[in-house]
C-alpha cells in the first residue's frame, strides 16, 4: 500500500537555510549540508528545497546548490523549487539532482510552458506551488514576489491539471508557526483530483493526523519545527501513525 | 572490482546514481562514449522524464543500438524507473513509442490515470536469491505508467489502488525497477548491492 508522505522543507534564501515567518521574516538556521543530512538519517519521506529569492532577483534555477546535495552521502527523494523559467532549466534541476520540480511564478506568468515541460521531464516530476490566503471563505492566491493576493483560479489549475502531479497548497498566514493551518482550505481542492501536500504551520499532532485522512493529501511538509530537536520527526511520524493512514516508519541510518 | 558505467544521455539523476554505487563498494562512472561503458561490468540506464524525450536522446547519441547490442552479448543490464521502461518494446506514454525491446512488454497508463508517487513496497514474485529478501520492504516510485507484460519476466509487483502492476523485471541478464532504490535510503541501497552481485555473478 502507498504510504502518505511527511516530507521536510527547506527554505532557503541568498544560498542560506532559514526559518521562515509568513514570507516576511527569516532567521537564519545553519549549514545545508548539516541540516539535509540530519534529515536523510531520520528517514524523512522526501526532502523538499525551496530557494525563494531565485525568481525575484532572475536568478534562475540554483544549480549549484543542488549538485551540492546530491553529492551528499544521502538517498532521500529530493524536490527543488525556485527560479525555474523553462523546459532547458527544468532538465537542468533534474540532471543536477532532483526528481521533481516545484513550479509557482512560472505556472502563474506563462502556464503554457507546463506542457513542455511534461513532454520533457513527465508530469510525474512537476508540482505547482499554490500559496494562499483565506479572507471571508474565498481562496486568494498570494504572490509573494509582489506581495499581493488574487482570488485563486481553479479554472486555469483544472486546465493544466492532468500536466501535474501534485499542488503543494502553502498557507502563507500561518507559515512558520504550528497548529494554525486553514484546513478548511482542503475541500475547495477535492474536484480537482489532484493530490495535495500541505505545508504551512500544519500541527504536528492532531491537525496532522485529520489532513493525512483527507482522501485528497498525498503529503504534509513539515519545515522549521524539524529542526528544533532531533526526535521531533520520530515524535510527529510516531504521532501521526495513529490515524487511519498509515506512514513508513522513520528509520535512523545503519551500515549498509 | 566491479565497475559500473552509467549512461549518460542527458536525462535523469545519474549524480545520485553515480555516488550510491561508490558508497555501497563499486566503482561508478558515468559516460556517453561506447568504448568506456564497454570496459565496465554493468550498464546502467537511468532516467527521469518522459519516455518519446529519453528515447529520442538515446537514438541521437546512438546509445539505443550500443545498448541493444550489448545485451545481445548477454551484458549486465540494470535499468532504472524510466530507464527500466525503456528496456521494453514501447510506451503508450504522449503517443505510441518504440523502446529498445530488450525485454517483451509495453508501458501503459496506471488505471486511473493516477501518479504513484511516494513509498510503497514490494512483493517478491520470484525466489530469486538476491531479491527475496526485500519481500515487503519499501522503496520510492515516481511514475504514471506501468510495465505489462509476460509473467515469467515479473520479479516483483506492487499494489497501487487498482493496479498490482510490475515493479521489477528481469530477463536474462538485464534487470529493471520501476522505483528509484538509489532514493529508498537503506533498503534501496542494500538492493542495489544485491542485484549488481547477482549480476555480476560469474565475475
Amino acid at each position: 500500500m502507498i504510504k502518505k508522505r511527511i516530507s521536510a522543507a527547506v527554505v532557503l534564501k541568498n544560498n542560506k537555510v532559514v526559518q521562515s515567518f509568513k514570507y516576511k521574516q527569516y532567521l537564519p538556521q545553519g549549514s545545508i549540508n548539516t541540516i539535509i543530512q540530519n534529515l536523510d538519517r531520520w528517514g524523512v519521506d522526501d526532502i523538499v528545497v525551496l530557494d525563494i529569492d531565485r525568481s525575484k532577483n532572475q536568478l534562475g534555477p540554483n544549480l549549484e546548490t543542488i549538485r551540492n546535495i546530491s553529492a551528499l552521502p544521502i538517498s532521500t527523494p529530493l524536490t527543488y523549487g525556485g527560479g525555474i523559467r523553462s523546459v532547458n532549466d527544468a532538465l537542468k534541476v533534474i540532471n543536477a539532482g532532483a526528481e521533481r520540480i516545484i513550479l509557482d511564478n512560472l505556472f502563474i506568468n506563462q502556464p503554457n510552458k507546463i506542457k513542455k515541460i511534461s513532454a520533457a521531464i513527465g508530469s510525474q516530476a512537476i508540482i505547482i506551488s499554490i500559496p494562499f490566503k483565506i479572507s471571508e471563505g474565498k481562496i486568494y492566491h498570494f504572490n509573494y514576489l509582489n506581495k499581493r493576493s488574487t482570488k485563486l483560479d481553479f479554472k486555469q489549475i483544472r486546465k493544466y491539471g492532468h500536466l501535474i502531479s501534485e499542488l503543494l497548497i502553502v498557507d502563507v498566514n500561518s507559515q512558520g508557526s504550528s497548529g494554525s493551518y486553514s484546513s478548511e482550505v482542503i475541500e475547495h481542492f477535492h474536484s480537482l483530483n489532484i493530490g495535495l501536500i500541505c505545508y504551512g504551520g500544519v500541527g504536528m499532532f492532531k491537525e496532522g493526523t485529520q489532513l493525512l485522512e483527507d482522501r485528497s493529501v498525498n503529503a504534509i511538509a513539515y519545515g522549521n519545527v524539524l529542526n528544533y530537536g532531533e526526535l521531533f520527526f520520530q515524535k510527529i511520524k510516531k504521532s501521526l501513525n495513529k490515524s487511519k493512514q498509515k506512514l513508513r516508519r522513520p528509520i535512523f541510518r545503519e551500515k549498509i | 572490482m566491479i565497475k559500473i558505467g552509467i549512461v549518460d544521455y542527458g536525462v535523469g539523476n545519474i549524480n545520485s546514481l553515480n555516488k550510491s554505487f561508490k558508497s555501497i563498494g563499486f566503482r561508478s562512472t558515468k559516460s556517453s562514449d561506447t568504448d568506456e561503458l564497454k570496459k565496465t561490468d554493468v550498464i546502467v540506464l537511468p532516467g527521469v522524464g518522459s519516455f518519446a524525450y529519453a528515447m529520442d536522446k538515446l537514438k541521437k547519441s546512438k546509445l539505443d543500438q550500443f545498448i541493444i547490442n550489448e545485451s545481445k552479448r548477454n551484458k549486465p543490464i540494470l535499468g532504472i524507473c524510466l530507464g527500466m521502461q525503456l528496456l521494453v518494446n514501447s510506451s503508450d506514454e504522449n503517443g505510441i513509442h518504440k523502446g529498445l525491446g530488450i525485454i517483451p512488454g509495453k508501458i501503459k497508463e496506471l488505471e486511473g490515470s493516477d501518479f504513484h508517487i511516494g513509498w510503497n513496497n514490494i512483493e517478491i514474485c520470484k525466489r530469486q536469491s538476491f531479491i527475496k529478501k526485500f519481500n515487503n520492504h519499501e522503496f520510492f516510485f515516481n511514475h504514471g505508467f506501468a510495465f505489462q507484460g509476460n509473467t515469467k519476466n515479473i520479479l516483483s509487483k506492487t499494489l497501487y489502488g487498482k493496479n498490482l502492476f510490475a515493479s521489477s523485471i528481469i530477463k536474462n541478464n538485464t534487470i529493471g525497477f520501476q522505483f528509484h532504490p538509489e532514493k529508498s535510503q537503506k533498503a534501496g541501497l542494500q538492493l542495489l548491492k544485491s542485484t549488481v552481485r547477482f549480476l555480476t555473478k560469474n565475475k
